[in-house]
């Protein structure tokens, strides 16, 4: 600091604490001490270490509902309790079936468990502070998921469910948290793919699901538009671990996102969907502004959408 | 009218494949769009055998179709230029129809029951019965050595072994910690003390169909005789670890591997950055470890980084689950790219994840002909021969 005088280092101190390029030795030990270190590490690249620790705390005691508990649902389950999250709801009528082995979580012992009770395992050998409710359901209307979801009030819900749709439970869950202020993650399924990464709605402040289908709608195929598609049932469509792995690493980032509650790091899913490559390696984007003809809180949040950078 | 040579044929059973979309235009052209690769075919076809598309669900052989074919087009009195039969040939060679038993003819039942979903896509990507069935048997025959099980690697190995890997060598000198509970994928807090690789090596008993596995207790470090460590069988060979440092570990191995003909999969630990997307070496086609060290060497001369005051800042560096699995996933999809014969480029360079945005920085790097490694990459093959 040569040259340089008490208020002015103390000026440069404050200023790089406030980008979290330093922070306070005591704060270093304390990060230490914890098994978490390295999540904590991470967010202190976001976060002054003043404001650190209660990031964290916002971050563990979120409790978050994963409907659908498939390949993406339980990666997604996986990967939030490494992170620290402690209270889970997990809802899913299911068993566990040899079929699933090949790209979600579950081990050979798991075949014919119900998936919340094989998940529920997985999460507590993870860590024993881990509270799971387990709803052994599948949810078939916006009435039942409305009546669950308002008792097991959850301050994140990630959408994995593809039955009847994603499109259908997508609509349900939007209904609900349009109305409780609730946000949403949708982590993938659209179009049957695996490989697509959802949007991430934070209602008055993003697009919600309805607002990406009239965008989507506009921006269908011209070289399909007014063609019919041939009616095929039972389609059994392809599917891969690694592809499962990156939707679900992104829904897990979204709700992490989420649960620290703060505009230091916000949801980078708002007002768009994504798609990775497998041939490529590459992810491109599709912008979903939000649409004041969809009638959700569009009209009053026009303003306040953050810009994205180019 | 099928006869002859074609009785074969005749006697499929064949159907629309699970992985494409068929779109058809009021002006007769039929759009058939590969849902995993995007890729599209436009025919312009009859009416009649537009309405024949519905027919291939397998129910029939190509034999029956025909006639039902035939009849329909007398009914209509139809005169019809076209083959049915051509048309049906002409789709089961691009790979849009398949025989309903393809997957059976090739796997036992439980193999089939496992890897039904996976051999689907296999086929959207190979565009072929018999080397969907050929990639999934190299995944099935291939031993891998697995040189770290840490943050990267084991969720590396989460997913080879979900995927069909099953031949297996576990490489890591260490016993799993509670601070592994942020990382580690296959982190089980009633197995805190125990070997990582006698864990690791646990966890692909419970899940491969016919695992073999070798468990190495033991570091890899500057003075390693590699073969004495993982053996002389192996056909890929996986690094992910970053003590003392990726980049060395990483040289020693492509030396190795130059020498042996392997390929090499570099993953995780560059600068500390969970989300990098790896890099695969194959001698003779792709840049080596000591390429990129060269590269990196004159890309960044001039560059004056000051000595940062924390000594040992492995503790400082901070990481994500969901990272960890991103880069893994990255990591798994070069390896099945590698093995299969229609994956798309084995190399496209380094690059990493960037999580503020969720973008991808990468960039390519060349071969470099005067690499003392692999720069007479020939020479060293026919020596080796």
């Amino acid at each position: 600091m040569h040259g340089a005088s008490v208020s002015q280092a103390s000026h440069l101190m404050e200023v790089l604490h406030e980008r979290c390029a330093v922070e306070p030795s005591a704060v270093r030990d304390a990060i230490d001490a914890t098994e978490h270190y390295r999540v904590l590490n991470f967010l202190g690249d976001y976060f002054p270490a003043a404001e650190l620790f209660a990031a964290f705390e916002r971050l563990r005691s979120t409790r978050v509902a994963i409907l659908g508990c498939g390949a993406v649902g339980s990666w997604t389950a996986v990967q939030l309790a490494h992170s620290g999250l402690d209270n889970f709801t997990v809802i899913d009528g299911d068993q566990v079936e040899e079929s699933n082995l090949n790209r979600s979580i579950f081990l050979h012992e798991d075949i014919g468990q119900l998936k919340v009770k094989a998940i529920s395992s997985a999460l507590n050998r993870i860590s024993q502070r881990v509270r799971v409710r387990r709803v052994k359901e599948n949810i078939c209307d916006a009435d039942g998921l409305r009546a669950l979801l308002s008792e097991v009030r959850p301050d994140v819900i990630v959408n994995c469910a593809d039955e009847p749709s994603v499109d259908l439970t997508s609509e349900w869950i939007n209904e609900y948290c349009q109305d409780r202020r609730v946000p949403y993650v949708i982590a993938g399924g659209y179009n049957l793919h695996l490989s697509l990464i959802g949007m991430t709605v934070s209602p008055g402040v993003s697009a919600c699901i309805n607002c990406s289908r009239i965008t989507l709608d506009e921006l269908e195929d011209e070289s399909l538009q007014g063609v019919r598609r041939l009616w095929r049932p039972k389609r059994n469509l392809g599917s891969l671990s690694p592809l499962t792995g990156i939707t679900s690493s992104l829904a897990a980032s979204e709700v992490l996102r989420l649960a620290v509650k703060s505009d230091r790091l916000r949801p980078a899913m708002w007002n768009r969907r994504g798609e990775f490559n497998f041939l490529t390696n590459e992810l491109s984007f599709v912008d979903l502004a939000p649409r004041p003809e969809c009638g959700c809180t569009a009209e009053s949040i026009r303003s306040k959408v953050p810009k994205r950078s180019p | 009218m099928i006869c002859g040579d074609d009785d074969q044929f005749g006697s499929l059973r064949l159907w629309l494949r699970d992985g494409v979309d068929v779109y058809i235009s009021p002006d007769d052209v039929v759009h058939f769009v590969f849902l995993s690769t995007r890729k599209r075919l436009r025919l312009k076809v009859t009416p009649l055998l537009i309405e024949c598309l519905e027919w291939l669900d397998g129910s029939a052989s190509v034999m029956e179709l025909d006639a039902r074919y035939e009849a329909q087009a007398s009914r209509l009195g139809s005169k019809h230029p076209s083959s049915f039969v051509d048309f049906i040939q002409y789709l089961y060679g691009k790979g849009i129809l398949v025989r309903k038993d393809w997957m059976h003819n090739a796997f036992c039942p439980e193999q089939v029951e496992r890897y039904s979903r996976q051999l689907n896509f296999f086929l959207d990507i190979e565009e072929s019965e018999t080397a969907a069935t050929a990639l999934l048997k190299r995944i099935m025959n291939c031993r891998i050595a697995l040189i770290g099980i840490g943050a990267v690697g084991s969720w590396i190995l989460r997913e080879l072994v979900q995927i069909g890997f099953q031949r297996i060598i576990l490489v890591d000198p260490k016993t799993l910690k509670p601070a592994d509970h942020t990382r580690n994928a296959i982190f089980d807090h009633r197995l805190i003390g125990e070997p990582k690789a006698l864990v690791a090596e646990r966890f692909v008993h419970s899940q491969a169909l016919e695992p073999e596995t070798r468990a190495i207790q033991s570091p890899l470090d500057i003075e390693t005789n590699v073969e004495e460590l993982i053996g002389a069988d192996t056909d890929l060979i996986i690094n992910t670890a970053d003590e003392p440092y990726i980049g060395a570990t990483s040289i020693k191995l492509s030396r190795y591997c130059v020498e042996k003909g392997l390929p090499l999969l570099v993953a995780g630990g560059f600068d500390a950055h969970l989300a990098s997307l790896s890099e695969m070496i194959v001698p003779g086609q792709t840049p080596c470890s000591d390429c990129y060290a060269i590269h990196f060497e004159e890309t960044l001369r001039g560059w004056k980084p000051i000595s940062h005051p924390i000594v040992d800042r492995r503790r400082g560096f901070g990481g994500l689950p969901s990272l960890s699995a991103f880069a893994a996933s990255a990591a798994v999809l070069k390896i099945v790219r590698l093995l299969s014969e229609n994956g798309g480029d084995i190399e496209q360079g380094r690059g990493e994840f960037l999580f503020d945005e969720y973008s991808i920085d990468s960039f390519k790097v060349e071969r470099n002909p005067e690499c003392p490694t692999c720069g007479d990459f020939e020479r060293l093959q026919a020596r080796a021969d």
